[in-house]
């Protein structure tokens, strides 16, 4: 960590479309009771773009994204999504602004079957708009539909990610964060669940997406920022980020 | 009533009305040397036994003018035999110290008169279905059922459940559930309401004496409400605390703790006769009166403007088995 | 039970509501021939006269199962919601059986048995309405102003707050109607009995399982199949994943208590129909019941409430009808040790999948 990128020369680069971007984090300090968990995050993603949010555990990746969805609210500094103030907004409410968060852990509801997982993560939903929805969460995942009347807690750790990743989808949301797709899944498993990242934001849903496994985040990824104990110390286009030294050193495992 | 006892500007308590609370009172009253006399305590080991003798650490302080469960439970027993003409019966207490003692002493009485007793349950008072206990009950066919309580620990509650599985027999309880009409809040004759049509009751003294309709009328006039249970007694005892005090005055005491001792032991003279409004009486060493008379009460649907009220029926005199 | 938890033994509602339905029966049918043997082994019926009365009491055993089952409910929902054990649940049903007699009372003058159909289910149905919605609401508005401040708080803080509501509901109630028993007018006819296997079943007592029973499965159904209940559900198992689903949770909340007080309004209505009268103190006892029937059901569990409130139901009837009333409440506790000391989450606790 001898010279990361001052993030601030970076912030320019989100901006794709015309003002300002999708989603806009400054300054933002996050506390756990005295803990300071974010110490001054400033952080974008354009409409459209896949960003990634890569780091050590507990650097603050969670958190950050907690503080987005609403689960937690920034002591200083703001959360703007689309233009609006959500620093305080809470997260039942954001969903229906267009924020879908698939947590860290799956946090599928165990004692319900899978269609009623899906269910639920529509409850924000107009009754009509379900049906094509639910069948596009089952197109990308045919293990759910195989598996619908199946309780969550009885699904393997694949199946459970799906159905959280699913889950998340069925709100609709312009902006999805993912917490950690990839964690305790097998190889061939991890290269499918990339793979629907993918796809979904080719259907037009951004994705902000935290990830331990920053190699594949990177390979996905159209732009990238690095989080050490709570801040920023570096972003940029994942294919710089990716070829960082110290990024290679500490994230991709060489030396 | 340590508050009362440490204060010598008393030298008699008329009280209390409730059996538990005398326990309570007697061991702090007897150290004291202060007179008690109770209108309506009708526990028997507040007198007799070891357990009286428990309370008490000095020579005895406590009289009542009531006669005790010991026979008042008996009366009740006579009472359905004799003048019901019911054999057999379904015997609940709340098994409480009065409600179970005065059943057991009803039990006794009604078994040494050759009745059946058919069953004798109990069922505390924080019984919630007693529809199921009385539909138990039922099935045993008795011809008269005996509640051993007050009307708080399931009095009327036994008799509704009662009616309800058309269990349509004489209820009969103690003076507990003796406690004023259907106009009186919280009385049996109140809950009980149209149920109680086969009620009957004992007060464990006399329900009439001389001058009782005067009494009852000026009762009525002084306080605003009808003269209910024990309210003779009451002033029986009044008048018991007066004579003693009379007599006791008459020992010229030199302070207010010798005169509080000299009402003692004049209240206590197991020699005098008092002339009370329920009677002539006598207090034995125990306490206990002379009169062992207990009242038997049925319902009068068309007392109380309507509501209903306890009728004297006849009395029940031990002294001339 | 390990079928639960495999793919193959998935419940399809419908059939998994047949196999409780069946289950019920036949412990109802066990229960009654057991009774009937018991009766004429210990209780010295004869065999003949012991089938009508164990019927009998079968019947009775549902009617104050029902009562303790629609408590339960309160009890267990709540807990699955926000894990408070709410003891002023009890008295939120002591309410419920003043208010209906407040309002029976009020338009019948005290009268009992109104044996004009027609008056007496429109009677009935206005007391349910009356009721309802207000205990319901006054349930709700305990939460927001005395729970809701202590969500976050160590447990201990809520569980006596809880007690303390207990206290106060007690008091309001003593301070209004006094400490006697108050008299709750009988409308609903008590000598209407269906005769049954030398039986008189009593219309009433089966009126009051069929209201608690179609007021369960109203439970059942909008807790299972309705948008609200699934919300409900997920709330109860993770409330910061259903906050991402876009479910309020203060809301969900607040639903929860209004549809606990909904049922104990409705128990408090029955129980004055079939017992007449209330007290002050009412909620205690029978709070204490219906708060063991959810332990006993496994706490959360909602169908488990509603097996726990008949079995203490069966209990205390059991024990009444050989004659062992004062045994009963004794004999509760013993269960609830035995079945808290081999299976701790209770009968159903976090087996099923409708825990809410």
């Amino acid at each position: 960590m001898t010279a990361p990128i001052a993030a601030s020369t970076i912030t320019g680069t989100a901006a794709s479309v015309a003002g300002e971007p999708m989603l806009v984090l400054e300054e933002v300090n996050t506390y756990y009771g005295q803990i300071h968990a974010l110490q001054g995050v400033d952080l974008s993603v354009a409409e459209g773009e896949i960003v990634t949010l890569i780091g050590a555990n507990g650097a603050g990746k969670t958190t950050t994204l907690k503080t987005i969805s609403g689960l937690l609210h920034p002591r200083h500094g703001t959360v703007r999504f689309e233009g609006t103030d959500v620093s305080r907004t809470p997260a039942h409410l954001l969903v229906r602004r267009g924020i879908g968060h698939a947590p860290e852990g799956r946090r599928i509801f165990s004692r319900m079957s899978v269609l009623e997982n899906l269910m639920m993560g529509a409850f924000t939903r107009e009754t009509p708009t379900i049906p094509p929805d639910l069948e596009r969460v089952m197109t990308l995942f045919p293990r759910l539909r195989e598996r619908s009347h199946q309780l969550g807690g009885t699904l393997s750790g694949g199946e459970q990610q799906m159905l959280a990743i699913g889950r998340a989808l069925m709100s609709h949301p312009r902006l999805l964060l993912l917490d950690e797709p990839s964690l305790g899944l097998s190889p061939i498993l991890v290269q499918q669940i990339f793979a629907i990242i993918r796809e979904i934001n080719s259907q037009g849903t951004t994705v902000l997406l935290v990830e331990q496994n920053a190699l594949q985040a990177l390979s996905i990824a159209h732009r990238a920022y690095v989080l050490q104990t709570g801040r920023v110390v570096l972003a940029g286009p994942a294919k710089d980020v990716m070829s960082n030294e110290t990024v290679r050193k500490a994230y991709l495992g060489e030396d | 009533m340590t508050k009362i006892v440490g204060d010598p500007n008393y030298i008699a308590v008329v009280g209390p009305v409730n059996s538990g609370v005398a326990k309570a009172q007697i061991p702090i009253s007897n150290a004291a040397g202060l007179l008690q006399c109770s209108p309506s305590n009708t526990n028997t080991a507040l007198t007799v036994g070891d357990a009286a003798k428990a309370l008490r650490t000095k020579p005895n302080n406590y009289i009542r003018v009531v006669t005790n469960d010991a026979i008042q439970g008996p009366a009740a027993a006579a009472y359905i035999i004799t003048v019901l003409k019911k054999t057999s019966v379904y015997i609940i207490d709340d098994t409480e110290t009065f409600g179970k003692g005065i059943a057991d002493s009803f039990e006794a009485e009604f078994k040494k008169r050759g009745g059946t007793v058919v069953k004798h349950d109990a069922a505390p008072k924080t019984t919630q279905d007693y529809v199921s206990i009385m539909t138990a009950a039922k099935a045993l066919n008795p011809q008269s059922i005996y509640f051993g309580g007050v009307t708080a620990s399931g009095g009327a509650r036994i008799a509704l459940a009662a009616a309800q599985v058309g269990l349509d027999v004489p209820f009969v309880g103690p003076d507990g559930i003796n406690d004023g009409s259907g106009d009186t809040k919280d009385s049996f004759l109140n809950l009980a309401n149209k149920v109680a049509k086969n009620a009957y009751s004992t007060l464990a003294g006399p329900g009439t004496f001389e001058g009782k309709d005067k009494f009852d009328a000026d009762y009525k006039k002084e306080y605003g409400i009808d003269a209910t249970g024990y309210a003779g007694q009451g002033y029986a005892c009044t008048q018991v605390v007066l004579d003693a005090l009379a007599r006791a005055a008459k020992t010229n005491p030199k302070d207010s703790a010798a005169l509080r001792e000299a009402v003692r032991v004049a209240g206590t003279d197991t020699t005098y006769e008092y002339t009370l409004d329920v009677g002539k009486v006598k207090f034995d060493a125990n306490g206990d009166t002379s009169q062992l008379i207990v009242s038997i009460y049925s319902f009068d649907p068309a007392a109380a403007k309507g509501k209903g009220d306890w009728k004297y029926e006849t009395q029940v005199d031990a002294a001339q088995k | 039970m390990t079928a639960i938890a495999s793919p193959a033994a998935q419940p399809n509602p419908l059939s998994r509501g047949i196999r409780m339905t069946v289950i019920a029966v036949v412990a109802v049918v066990a229960y009654m021939l057991i009774l009937w043997v018991l009766l004429f082994g210990l209780g010295g019926r004869t065999v003949a006269n012991a089938f009508p009365e164990a019927l009998q009491q079968t019947v009775n055993a549902l009617s104050i199962g029902a009562i303790y089952a629609l408590i339960a409910l309160g009890y267990t929902m709540v807990y699955g919601i926000i894990e408070l054990i709410n003891f002023a649940h009890g008295d939120i049903f002591m309410l419920g059986a003043f208010l209906a007699t407040v309002f029976i009372a009020g338009i019948t003058g005290n009268n009992d048995a109104v044996t004009n159909i027609p008056l007496l289910i429109v009677l009935l149905l206005g007391a349910l309405v009356f009721t309802m919605p207000i205990i319901g609401l006054l349930n709700v508005g305990i939460e927001r102003a005395v729970y809701r401040p202590l969500r976050h708080a160590p447990r201990l803080a809520p569980l006596i707050t809880a007690v303390g509501v207990s206290f106060i509901l007690q008091n309001v109630a003593l301070t209004i109607a006094g400490s006697g028993d108050r008299k709750s007018p009988q409308i609903f006819p008590l000598d209407w009995t269906i005769p049954i296997g030398g039986a008189q079943v009593s219309i009433l007592s089966i009126f009051i399982f069929v209201l608690a029973m179609l007021l369960m499965l109203a439970l059942q159904a909008f807790v299972s199949r309705t948008r609200l209940g699934r919300a409900m559900r997920a709330t109860a198992q993770d409330q910061e994943a259903s906050a991402l689903m876009g479910v309020d949770a203060n809301q969900t909340i607040s639903l929860t208590f209004l549809i606990g007080g909904v049922l104990a309004a409705a128990a408090g209505l029955v129980w004055g129909l079939r017992f007449g009268f209330v007290r002050f103190d009412l909620g205690f006892n029978s709070g204490l019941k219906a708060f063991t029937a959810a332990v006993l059901g496994g706490i959360g569990n909602i169908t488990g409430a509603v097996i726990g409130g008949f079995i203490i139901g069966f209990i205390e009837n059991g024990a009444a009808s050989l004659g062992y009333s004062r045994w009963s409440e004794f004999l509760v506790f013993v269960i609830l040790t035995l079945v808290l000391l081999f299976k701790p989450t209770g009968i159903l606790g976090q087996l099923t999948g409708d825990r809410a």
